[in-house]
């Protein structure tokens, strides 16, 4: 899962411009913006079946790659 | 705009394809191809450079970004209509500088110049921006930069502004080299462009739920633009630094904050901006268009080009939302639809389908180079036609203090308008900053300004206006009438037909009766009068107030029970009604004055003094029908109706005082007296002209058809002016009577149309004075007015105007605040002009007449009526409050709709009527019979007084006589074996196997009793697979044959099945039944072993009537089923089109096959069933199924069911279970009021082809039926198409029935009640309606009519096809034996039409034949009630 969101925001977010690390700010750093964390929320929906609820949608959850995967691990079963 | 408009564009699509612009870019150049002279697109900036700017490196600077940015050097190329955009090398005339320092206006030479560039259409085949330079000083340069927005958003703006800012200072710092190494990395928009034309969106219908997408644009203060003009304005205000750090604050509190600052303020201006369009529109559904700079990384950022994208907003609201849960609804469609949004997603549909735009900026503009700078957005005074409203938010010189800017188009409201819109909109914001808990319906749009100037011009009544002229205004009727007495003694004050009396006779006789009524012992306040209109009756009305007492009317066409319940709420001890009445209200009232024969008797009686009467006496009390069903006493006093009386004078027949005049009735003045005297619209044709000396003319009430008086009024031709109803000028459609003496029509009483008014001129001439009266009974019959002015007055219905004299309207809304206009509000009525209260009814009184706040001391009467206020500031009549009609959310327009309705041609009159499905309520809470738990929303269910339901009580009457019909298990051994001698094949039985409990229980009795059983299972395709385990378990176990049958055509037997029935069970057990006969023949088995419950045996056949015949005989209740089940498995349905149906053509497979049900033999408890399955067999409970199903689209049938019924298809049969023990009632009803997953209802209709669009769409809602009148009947789909290009769907009636006349109550309304109801229509058929011609094709018809419940069947039309069944053909059969026609069912399914059936009844041969037949077969459940034979149709259903 996490190079699949390293890949996306990659390739999707970023157009290949830039490449990121899972520890990488997204948000704080401006690399992403909001806008850009809820396309990410999309793809991830998309890509496990599941809906993650907007509360669980903060800077803590999804801060970076990695806050994005313990989440998701700790959140969503499916994983 | 004076282009036409460009109507040969290539399609969208086609557009997209062809251009090599990205959607986004060709929406705004399609929007200014459309528009060529308007320069909606420019976004014009003005930066204020406070410095001693470097010109010419400022140049430099612009021109580094020119040759570094791909979009500033393209331009657009067209050929063959489509747009391509090219880059070139280079670029001219691209730049001005103005020294205006020189000039001592220089500012305003300034303001002058960038206007007009602000203004000006860019060439975008030349170059797509505009750049000035203007010097207003030597440290005070403006910077004018306005660029097309087909290549430019407020981020590329800013973006710009950043680059050239970044270049000025690297060319003033470095004077060796041009160069601008850091800054020339700018990503060129030629890449995102080609990258999003070549993008197919993997996820391309962002939308959620694209079937709410609206259509309906939201109507802002009710205004419709529709307009393609451009011209728009901007107003503006700051939201000041306190409120804006209030607004930031609360974005950061928890319960509002998300991801980011920006987006969580965002979400809290889109709630008070949906809670503030909710609050001017009345809509609930609500969609905007929100603009997102759609730039999601950061090469996108540094990307000068258009990037936003339009994402739609779609909220539900519900007017009893607060802020914090409406925000909670805007928050989560945020939410949704950033998820999905992505580059090239944007919806086309999206930009243009929103007539209103939320666009929260955040761009900022910092200093310019080394000097401070302040940025401002200029707007171009033009906007897109299809935005009515824009709201703008931003803070682009970050100052910590938010701009709010309404861009409105001018056409939609003007400039003023558009001020107290903006200022509505903040107070919005305000309340929702201050206590975001307030509920959005009580927030106050207008501030106190406002409000008193709005108050203000619906005022006619202060206190000191008018207390000084009270004594005039509130001078009794009575007194009125002596001096019209006084005056013209001789003239004729009321002529019936032949009689006449002057007013001197009215003033002797009224005399006489009042000292009868004053000679009485304690003489009451409060007096009946029930008399048909006459003399005698203008004579009582007139004696009670003489006698200082009120009046009760009490109309003789009213029913007995009306007029009894009115005598006793009133308490009325004293009734003057004519001798024909006495008898119907003599129990109540204990003195009764006959008033037949006022001329005689009294002349000799002692002339006492009258007493004086005083403004506060009582006068009369009208009761009206309250909303509760309860009919509620007003009372009036004397001054209130002396103040209408002298109101309606002076305006209907220009009467101005009460100056002496010649002592001949006063000519104009006269009035028909035709209508109800219950109805307080009547008194004005009744007090007005006597207390003018106009003659009251009398039309007696004509009982058979009161409705056609008026038009007998009229044909008379001796009255100037006519009080009515709407539905009576109506009733004179067509007639010509410009020559009429009629000057003035009154109408009053319902809403007003304009085209009843337009009618009004044709009938009566242009000249006809036409008055629109509104105002309740509590208000003194009128209150406001409108006179209708032809060719200004163009909305659906006639406004009500203004006030009248001494009257003060307030609109407010619910939370009393004054709604501004075009906002809907409920009218309120103060003033001197109200009722007193409710008789007897102090708690309703205080409820509705409250303290006015606008008026110390005052009382006001809150009407429950809506109104608002027009362009033309008069007051426009919606509805009441409490039956406002709203199909998904938006307020649907009666008028509207009706006036659409009757502008085809083929159609003269039409009436809109709402269907509520309060018989079949879903929604209501049933309550449960206290012993078997059957729900009261069961049809025909009562309840008796300990909470039993009639079908129990029923039961416990026949119960013991019911036991006669049930048998033993030994029986049904001696049974079976009986039945299969001598042996034929194989098998001795064949059992019906569910592998349910019931069934499999069966099956290990019977195969106990050493017979060859054969087993046979319906697999329907939803049968669980734990239901199958256990039946392959079960009958390995036994070591018996078992086959599981099936049919391809199930899914469409189960469709046609929810269709007919709204069951699925239906179907699924014809299907059964009829596979089994077919393989019980095939086998050669003669018996077949049903598992039918107890339960459903006394639901079907064992009913309450079975046993009130002389003599309970099983047998004939077995005959009777043997002959409902060849007429069963005759109905043509999908079961007998799809399966082999050649052994039902003859009566013989009935003998050759019997059926016998197991538990008619065996009674046996649940837990006993249980335990023995337990204990004997491999069964288990299924768990992949509801609760006691195997059968996976149980859920469905029983979900559709619910819908379409109103009630549960298991309500009775598990009654039943309950009754008899077999059951636990709370585990019936916990198992009944089971939730059912509609998801998975929809996806399994899906997979059997049912169309549930009605069913999902029609849950709870109201639906519409226009009835017509015209010249012929048009068809429903005609009409609907018709009405489909000038409605919105949600307005396009349901149904469309064609009637002659509208039916009218006792009060000259329409009567809904009497209109049929279209559920019951002729559904449509190929076939056309033919009507019946012999009088045995009519008398059929009648019968059909009856049986079917539909208005009108044609003689070609096949029963089947009108949705006949079983059941109805049974209803026939009875309805026709009780005309003297003998009918047999099987009759029915052999002659499928009226005409076919009148010929066979009709013929001799053919009667006698039926006649013996019918002798030979007694159906003797004939004499049944309708239940019985519903029942018995079913009797084969599970």
């Amino acid at each position: 899962m996490k190079q699949k969101l390293v890949t996306f925001i990659q390739s999707e977010l970023l157009n290949d411009q830039q490449s990121i690390t899972a520890e990488e700010d997204l948000l704080i750093s401006g690399l992403i913006d909001s806008i850009g964390v809820m396309r990410l929320v999309g793809f991830i929906e998309k890509n496990l079946e599941t809906t993650i609820p907007p509360k669980d949608v903060t800077l803590e959850n999804f801060g970076n790659v990695n806050t994005i995967v313990s989440y998701l691990d700790s959140e969503i079963a499916t994983i | 705009m004076s282009q036409q408009p460009i109507t040969n564009l290539p399609r969208f699509d086609d557009l997209a394809t062809r251009s090599n612009l990205t959607n986004s870019q060709l929406l705004v150049w399609l929007g200014q191809r459309l528009n060529p002279d308007s320069p909606l697109y420019n976004m014009a900036m003005r930066f204020d450079i406070d410095g001693a700017l470097d010109v010419k490196a400022f140049r430099e600077a612009i021109s580094g970004v020119i040759k570094d940015s791909d979009t500033m050097r393209s331009v657009l190329e067209v050929t063959d209509q489509v747009p391509q955009q090219r880059i070139v090398s280079s670029i001219y005339d691209y730049f001005e500088f103005i020294d205006l320092s020189g000039f001592s206006d220089a500012d305003q030479r300034c303001d002058d110049e960038i206007e007009r560039r602000t203004g000006r259409i860019i060439d975008l085949s030349k170059v797509n921006f505009d750049c000035a330079l203007i010097k207003l000083g030597t440290s005070h340069y403006v910077w004018f930069f306005n660029q097309h927005h087909c290549f430019t958003d407020i981020a590329s703006i800013e973006l710009i502004f950043r680059q050239v800012s970044n270049r000025y200072l690297v060319h003033i710092s470095s004077e060796s080299s041009a160069s601008t190494s850091d800054a020339a990395v700018l990503p060129q928009f030629e890449s995102y462009r080609t990258a999003e034309k070549f993008k197919h969106p993997d996820n391309p219908a962002p939308i959620e739920d694209s079937s709410t997408n609206p259509s309906t644009p939201i109507e802002l203060y009710h205004n419709k633009s529709g307009s393609r003009d451009t011209r728009a304005y901007r107003v503006q205000t700051q939201l000041g630094e306190v409120l804006t750090r209030q607004l930031y604050a609360l974005a950061r509190r928890p319960e509002f904050s998300t991801l980011s600052l920006d987006l969580s303020v965002f979400n809290l201006v889109a709630t008070a901006f949906f809670a503030y369009l909710h609050r001017i529109s009345d809509d609930e559904e609500l969609a905007i268009g929100c603009p997102v700079h759609n730039r999601g990384n950061i090469n996108l950022k540094n990307t000068i080009g258009l990037f936003i994208e339009v994402f739609p907003l779609h909220v539900s609201v519900d007017p009893e939302d607060t802020f914090v849960t409406l925000h909670d609804k805007v928050s989560a469609a945020t939410f949704q639809h950033l998820k999905s949004a992505s580059a090239a997603n944007s919806e086309v549909d999206a930009v243009r389908g929103y007539n209103v735009i939320f666009n929260y900026i955040t761009a900022q503009f910092a200093d310019f180079g080394p000097y401070p700078c302040r940025t401002d957005w200029l707007h171009n005074n033009h906007i897109d036609p299809q935005h009515d409203l824009r709201l703008q938010l931003f803070d682009l010189c970050g100052d910590g203090d938010l701009r709010l800017c309404f861009d409105v188009k001018r056409e939609t409201l003007d400039e003023m308008r558009g001020n107290d819109a903006l200022f509505h909109f903040v107070n919005v914001l305000k309340s929702l900053l201050s206590d975001p808990g307030q509920h959005i319906s009580t927030v106050k749009l207008t501030g106190d300004t406002e409000g008193q100037k709005l108050l203000h011009r619906f005022w006619s009544y202060s206190q000191s206006t008018v207390e000084s002229e009270h004594a005039l205004y509130s001078e009794s009727v009575v007194n009125r009438f002596r001096h019209q007495v006084k005056h013209r003694p001789d003239a004729p004050a009321v002529i019936d037909q032949d009689r006449s009396i002057s007013y001197s006779e009215l003033d002797h006789l009224s005399n006489m009766l009042a000292y009868r009524i004053l000679n009485q012992v304690d003489a009451p306040k409060l007096i009946g009068v029930c008399a048909a209109r006459s003399i005698e009756l203008l004579v009582a009305l007139i004696s009670v107030h003489k006698a200082g007492a009120a009046f009760i009317p009490l109309d003789p066409a009213n029913p007995d029970t009306r007029l009894q319940q009115i005598c006793t709420n009133a308490g009325i001890k004293l009734l003057l009604c004519h001798s024909d009445q006495n008898h119907r209200l003599a129990d109540i009232c204990s003195t009764v004055i006959n008033i037949d024969h006022t001329e005689h008797g009294f002349a000799s009686q002692q002339l006492d003094v009258l007493p004086e009467i005083s403004p506060e006496d009582d006068a009369y009390v009208i009761f009206t029908s309250g909303s509760t069903g309860e009919p509620k006493g007003v009372v009036i006093q004397q001054g209130a109706l002396g103040d209408y009386v002298h109101w309606a004078a002076r305006t209907y027949c220009n009467v101005k005082g009460q100056v002496a005049e010649p002592p001949a009735s006063r000519q104009g003045c006269d009035f028909p007296l035709y209508s109800s005297i219950g109805f307080d619209l009547t008194l004005t044709s009744i007090f007005v002209p006597l207390s003018i000396g106009g003659c009251i003319r009398i039309y007696p009430d004509d009982r058979s058809a009161m409705d056609l008086s008026i038009i007998k009024v009229v044909q008379d031709d001796t009255v100037d002016v006519i009080k009515l109803t709407p539905a009576h000028l109506s009733l004179l459609t067509g007639m010509n009577l410009t020559t009429s003496r009629v000057h003035t029509l009154i109408l009053g009483g319902e809403d007003f149309t304009t085209s009843l008014a337009q009618q009004a001129q044709r009938i009566f001439g242009s000249g006809i004075r036409v008055f629109n009266e509104y105002g309740p009974t509590e208000a003194v019959v009128g209150c406001m007015l409108h006179q209708y002015v032809p060719g200004e007055d163009n909305d659906v219905s006639v406004p009500i105007g203004h006030p009248a004299e001494g009257v003060n309207i307030y609109l407010l809304d619910s939370a009393s605040n004054p709604v501004p206009e075009g906002v809907t509000g409920e009218i309120h009525i103060g003033g001197r002009r109200l009722a007193s209260g409710y008789l007897r009814q102090p708690g309703m009184t205080s409820d509705r007449f409250i303290p006015d706040p606008f008026l110390p001391d005052r009382k006001m009467y809150r009407t429950g009526d809506l109104a608002r206020v027009n362009r033309n500031r008069q007051l426009v009549y919606l509805g009441r409050k409490d039956s406002q009609l709203k199909i998904r959310g938006v307020r649907i327009e009666i008028a509207e709709i009706s006036r659409a309705v009757k502008s085809h041609p083929l159609i003269s009159d039409c009436h809109i009527g709402i269907l509520q499905d309060t018989d079949r309520d879903t929604f209501q809470t049933p309550h449960y019979c206290a012993s078997c738990g059957l729900a009261s929303n069961y049809p025909g269910v009562s309840f008796d007084d300990a909470g039993l339901c009639n079908h129990c009580q029923d039961f416990n009457s026949y119960r013991n006589l019911a036991a006669g019909y049930f048998r033993s298990l030994p029986e049904l051994q001696s049974h079976l074996v009986e039945l299969s001698k001598p042996k034929r094949g194989r098998y001795d039985c064949m059992m019906l196997l569910s592998g349910g409990k019931d069934s499999t229980y069966a099956l290990y009795q019977i195969c106990a009793m050493d017979l060859n059983v054969f087993a046979m299972t319906l697999d329907n395709g939803y049968i669980s697979e734990g239901a199958k385990a256990n039946i392959r378990r079960s009958v390995a176990d036994l070591g018996i044959d078992h086959e599981f049958v099936t049919t391809d055509f199930m899914n469409e037997i189960f469709s046609d099945s929810l269709n007919r029935h709204s069951s699925v069970c239906y179907g699924c057990f014809k299907t059964i039944y009829t596979l089994a006969i077919n393989h019980a023949h095939k086998l050669d088995i003669p018996v077949i072993v049903t598992g039918l419950s107890r339960g459903q045996m006394f639901e079907t056949r064992l009913t309450r009537q079975v046993f009130e015949q002389s003599e309970f005989d099983p047998e004939s209740i077995d005959r009777e089923v043997i002959e409902a089940r060849k007429v069963y498995h005759r109905i043509p349905d999908k079961v007998t089109e799809c399966l082999d149906m050649s052994l039902f053509a003859s009566d013989d497979i009935f003998n050759e096959i019997q059926f016998v049900d197991f538990y008619r033999y065996c009674d046996v408890s649940m837990g006993a069933m249980y335990a023995f399955l337990e204990q004997h067999a491999p069964w288990t409970r299924p768990e992949d199924t509801g609760r006691s199903t195997n059968c996976l689209i149980n859920d469905t049938g029983i979900f559709v069911h619910k819908q379409k019924m109103g009630y549960h298809n298991y309500a009775l049969p598990y009654s039943w279970d309950v009754r008899l023990g077999h059951k636990q009632r709370t585990a019936a009803l916990e198992e009944l009021n089971d939730q059912i997953d509609a998801n998975r209802v929809h996806e399994i209709l899906q997979e059997i082809s049912y169309d549930d669009g009605d069913l999902l769409q029609g849950r709870g809602h109201n639906k519409m039926v226009a009835y017509y009148t015209g010249n012929a009947l048009v068809s429903t789909e005609v009409l609907k198409s018709y009405l489909r290009s000038r409605l919105p769907e949600a307005m396009v009636p349901s149904y469309f029935v064609f009637v002659d006349s509208f039916p009218l109550t006792v009060n000259g309304k329409v009567d809904h009640n009497a209109l049929p109801d279209p559920r019951n229509e002729r559904p449509k058929l190929d076939q056309v309606m033919i009507p019946a011609t012999t009088e045995n094709e009519k008398m059929l018809t009648r019968i059909w009519c009856d049986a079917l419940r539909i208005n009108q069947v044609g003689i070609h039309d096949n029963f089947f096809d009108l949705g006949g069944d079983s059941i109805v053909a049974i209803q026939i059969v009875v309805r026709a034996g009780q005309k003297g026609i003998s009918l047999r069912p099987n009759q029915l399914f052999l002659h499928q039409t009226i005409q076919q059936l009148a010929l066979a009844v009709g013929s001799k041969d053919s009667t006698d034949e039926q006649q013996q037949s019918a002798d030979q077969t007694p159906f003797s459940l004939l004499n049944h009630d309708e239940d019985t034979l519903k029942n018995l149709s079913s009797l084969l259903d599970p």
